[in-house]
């Protein structure tokens, strides 16, 4: 979550936002994808685990794992990312990453 | 006067796992982590469910990843296997010791729905001999087993995660 930003605009913007920022500062993101031998339940689990997720945000992501075929679960540097990828493999969910 | 259904799979006070599996169950649960594992030996097609792609728009990344995390994810598999292996006629353990059953089950359940091709309502797309047939049936007990100890991991997820 971002910090709040200041109330007022800075004279100057010397930080890069948005469709600017340079490819490599641009976060990466974890990516689980529907599959249909991954139980629900099970699935909805992971994410409360891993991420610590709440019952209702945990299910929240699940349905869309499941109507939409895919989620995304997490973001952060590209080291963060593969961690959580590995994690999610360790747990027998097709997840990826790729940059935002 | 009816029986009152208790979980067979539950969490004590102290944190650790009751586990009231008949026998028949639990053989079933150490054939598959068996099976599993001389499946681990292979190159069977049906394995590679278990090593998915990490970076679909990138192959030489996707490479890597399976460079550095190839072995790492293999390792945890045998590591679930041998604590099944070591635990499953326990009546009581660990949170971290149902985990790794949970892990090698659900890993033999990836195994066989990729085997028998299953859709989204858990059919396959052919399961009209009889050995498919037993192979569903496996995998469906197999699927309220996982169900079981899911449930009751989640009674040790912290408070704020499980509302």
């Amino acid at each position: 979550m971002r910090a709040a930003a200041p109330m007022t605009n800075p004279v100057e913007v010397d930080q890069p936002t948005g469709d600017t920022a340079p490819v490599e500062q641009r976060p990466w993101v974890v990516i689980v994808w529907n599959d249909p031998i991954n139980l629900m339940d099970y699935v909805t689990y992971v994410f409360q685990k891993l991420f610590g997720y709440s019952l209702h945000e945990a299910e929240r992501l699940m349905l869309d794992v499941h109507q939409k075929g895919r989620a995304v679960v997490s973001q952060g540097t590209k080291d963060e990312a593969e961690r959580d990828v590995f994690r999610l493999h360790e747990h027998g969910l097709w997840a990826t990453m790729q940059q935002d | 006067m009816p029986t009152r259904w208790r979980r067979p799979i539950r969490r004590q006070g102290d944190g650790r796992f009751r586990i009231e599996l008949t026998e028949p169950e639990r053989d079933l649960i150490a054939s598959a982590g068996q099976q599993l594992r001389e499946l681990l030996f292979t190159d069977s097609p049906v394995i590679r469910r278990l090593f998915p792609t990490a970076y679909t728009e990138d192959p030489q990344a996707d490479q890597a990843y399976r460079d550095r995390q190839g072995m790492a994810l293999l390792d945890v598999r045998f590591r679930s296997l041998d604590v099944l292996d070591d635990t499953i006629r326990a009546e009581i353990v660990t949170e971290e010791q149902l985990t790794e059953w949970m892990q090698s089950i659900n890993a033999v359940r990836l195994v066989i729905g990729t085997a028998l091709d299953v859709d989204e309502h858990g059919e396959p797309s052919a399961a009209d001999q009889d050995e498919q047939q037993q192979l569903l049936a496996y995998y469906e007990i197999l699927g309220m087993l996982l169900m079981q100890i899911v449930h009751a991991l989640r009674d040790s997820l912290p408070p704020g995660s499980r509302r």
